[in-house]
């Protein structure tokens, strides 16, 4: 079974990844623009996304970790200097991202849409 | 007056560019109707007319496509060229690179598992993969990488991404930059000049780089629907290979093959050789320091690896056995010798290495003569580096099976990089007698896959092809080297202008200016049209690019040095040469600047 996990805001989500990247089993991180009170985002790529990824989670190893990642705000996000962007370990440029902790499988965007490719992702052994 | 000069220029870059391409002369002329058709149409656009331009393009695809697949004889390229539609320029409109139309080669529906397999996923393959699919047919593409002998492994990509150009590059940029810190101090910028490199930390985020290219690359393929496998492919018949692969052995058929397996560096046949050296395959990825490094072979890769590992602060010394930089103009590639031995790199000339042993310490002692004198020598060092060349990588393909000739260790083919056998091709670094470099192979894969399955017949041009050495101080060219030039024209044919530079950065740090040098080697009479371009100094890859195009447009002289320059740049130095070598004047700048 993956493990999953649903973190909001940078603070949170580096605590996560502090508590998670002492273990062995792999990490995927899913970021995504926050939801508004009736649980819409207002990133229609994430909104897009959100069910590909949950569908081929099942592709994932067993006790890997699946990590939702609320960014925040549109305007938060539309800022430069948000701290999403700016961790060289995320190093963000598009949202939805889709990746697995400090390794180089990575999709962004349209592609996180992309079932072949999400699935992939979740079972790339290199 | 300007329309003529522009009709003049336009007949020279056309035969130029096209003789070497199209055999036929009648698909000259086509071509250049076709050049004046496709720009009358284009003016059009607003009218709404492009829809109009793509059905043409699709029709011409058709006939094309008809008189290739009927011709099976790989040598009939005249009667071929001449007689199928001229191509619209695919690389200049994107509209008849992907809008058009499927055109599978219908005949092998329902035979063969795949339209196309192609082997080997590097630069070559993956464009001619990639391509392929874009046009239609169903690919699929066999890599697979025999570890090194110190069990150095790596992804899909092929040699310039994993073990090439690409970690060759950036360990250069990390040794300029080492060197641009002792420089920065004499810019006023406060620095500690005891700076050390880490090379753990230097290796792991090239590595990373390199992951990423992989994984990148990986989702591309998937992306493109060519099918990627994993496995090392050999030939049963001519249309059936056998896949080694982790879960067993798959036998795959296709109606057409692509050898696109490149190469790998060679060992020289002495004692100690495998067990105690190391190879580039293995250079970008060591897990332990290099030290004081003996890199035996002063060819591009040789002279590279000693020139970044000097920068790094460790002590390479080059073994030559006989000439620096061999096929590159031999003056340029002797200044590029002494700029590195300048800068602490000794040269063991006219020097063979005849063992190596690994002493109680660790430490490799490697025995040499010297070729000329007979005297024997010997000296200690932490690693031993081969760069003596690199051989193509037939050896596991079973050719024979298949019934594929090769030459020495790569296999021949014509100008359409078709082998001696009619379904199966060849290009890269695999194929004998033509430029191992990257962007050769990825233009010579996306042509091929556009003859196989878009209906185009335009050639791999392999003339007056750009490169770099990324030395310390970089050299770049384009087209003949002097010595060429004089072969082919006289020497009485032959004008050289060559003249010494200072950069203007280089000034305040006082660094050397001695082997800032370029040349431009031309016709001598008539209109002086430029053979080649040679330059060594900073950026040089940077600098050759534009000048490459210009040359494959049929750069003259007069054009050059009427040619105004930006300045401060070293590249405006080419609008500056002057000074021929025939006339005997110093070529070295009397002032510092202008």
């Amino acid at each position: 079974m993956v493990v999953t996990h649903n973190v909001k805001g940078f603070e949170e989500f580096s605590k996560k990844m502090e508590e998670l990247e002492t273990g062995n089993n792999a990490v995927h991180v899913l970021f995504s623009g926050g939801k508004d009170e009736n649980g819409e985002s207002w990133c229609p790529y994430c909104v897009k996304a959100e069910p590909v990824i949950h569908d081929a989670l099942k592709k994932a190893p067993d006790n890997s970790h699946f990590v939702h990642v609320d960014v925040g705000e549109r305007a938060y996000w539309k800022d430069l200097n948000c701290p999403f962007r700016k961790d060289p370990n995320t190093h963000l440029i598009f949202l939805p991202t889709l990746l697995r902790w400090k390794q180089p499988q990575r999709l962004d965007g349209e592609r996180c849409s992309n079932k072949d490719l999400v699935e992939m992702m979740f079972e790339d052994e290199d | 007056m300007s329309l003529t000069l522009w009709n003049s220029r336009f007949s020279v870059t056309f035969v130029r560019q096209y003789a070497t391409i199209f055999t036929s002369g009648s698909v000259a002329t086509s071509i250049l109707q076709n050049k004046f058709t496709n720009s009358s149409i284009l003016s059009f656009h607003n009218n709404d007319k492009p829809r109009q331009r793509t059905l043409y393009t699709m029709q011409s695809n058709r006939q094309g496509k008809s008189q290739m697949t009927d011709t099976t004889d790989s040598a009939n390229i005249g009667g071929i060229g001449a007689a199928a539609a001229a191509p619209q320029h695919p690389h200049c409109d994107r509209q008849t690179m992907y809008d058009h139309q499927p055109n599978r080669q219908q005949s092998s529906r329902g035979t063969y598992d795949y339209d196309l397999v192609v082997i080997g996923g590097g630069s070559a393959g993956l464009a001619c993969a990639k391509e392929a699919v874009q046009n239609g047919a169903r690919v699929a593409c066999l890599d697979y990488v025999k570890p090194t002998p110190i069990g150095t492994k790596w992804g899909v990509g092929g040699t310039c991404v994993n073990v090439g150009c690409i970690p060759k590059k950036l360990m250069h940029q990390a040794s300029l930059l080492g060197e641009a810190v002792h420089e920065a101090a004499a810019y006023g910028w406060n620095v500690d000049d005891k700076i050390k490199p880490d090379w753990s930390k230097l290796v792991s985020s090239v590595q990373n780089h390199i992951k990423s290219v992989n994984w990148v690359t990986r989702v591309d393929l998937r992306d493109k629907k060519v099918e990627y496998i994993n496995g090392l492919g050999s030939f049963v018949d001519r249309h059936t290979m056998v896949a080694k692969l982790k879960s067993g052995d798959r036998t795959i058929t296709a109606q057409t093959f692509v050898i696109a397996v490149g190469g790998r560096p060679r060992y020289p046949d002495i004692p100690g050789a495998v067990e105690y050296g190391i190879t580039s395959d293995d250079l970008f990825s060591l897990d332990h320091e290099p030290g004081k490094t003996l890199v035996v072979g002063a060819g591009y890769i040789g002279l590279e690896c000693a020139g970044f590992l000097k920068g790094l602060g460790y002590e390479p010394t080059v073994m030559v056995r006989s000439i620096v930089l061999r096929g590159f103009d031999q003056q340029m590639a002797e200044l590029v010798a002494s700029s590195m031995d300048e800068r602490g790199i000794p040269f063991l000339r006219k020097t063979v290495p005849l063992s190596v042993t690994k002493q109680d310490n660790g430490k490799l002692l490697v025995k040499y003569k010297n070729t000329e004198t007979g005297e024997e020598g010997e000296d200690t060092y932490d690693t031993v580096l081969w760069a003596v060349g690199r051989k193509g990588l037939v050896e596991d393909l079973n050719l024979s099976n298949a019934g594929v000739t090769t030459f020495k260790d790569k296999i021949q083919v014509d100008t359409k990089e078709a082998t001696n056998v009619a379904n199966i091709f060849a290009v890269g670094d695999i194929i004998y007698g033509k430029p191992e470099l990257t962007p050769v192979a990825v233009l010579a894969g996306r042509l091929l896959a556009r003859r196989l399955y878009g209906g185009s017949n335009q050639r791999m041009d392999y003339s007056d092809v750009a490169t770099t050495v990324f030395t310390p101080l970089e050299y770049a060219c384009v087209g003949l080297s002097e010595e060429d030039a004089v072969k082919q024209h006289g020497a009485d044919g032959v004008e050289v202008f060559h003249g010494y530079y200072k950069p203007t950065e280089f000034f305040i740090p006082q660094k050397s200016v001695r082997y800032c040098y370029l040349k431009a080697v031309a016709e001598r009479t008539g209109d002086q049209r430029v053979y080649g371009l040679h330059y060594l100094g900073p950026v040089a890859g940077e600098v050759i690019q534009g000048f490459a195009a210009a040359l494959k447009s049929g750069l003259t002289i007069n054009t050059l040095i009427n040619t105004v320059g930006i300045h401060p740049t070293t590249a405006e130095e080419f609008t500056r040469l002057s000074i021929t070598k025939r006339s005997g004047l110093d070529p070295t700048p009397a002032s510092c600047c202008s």
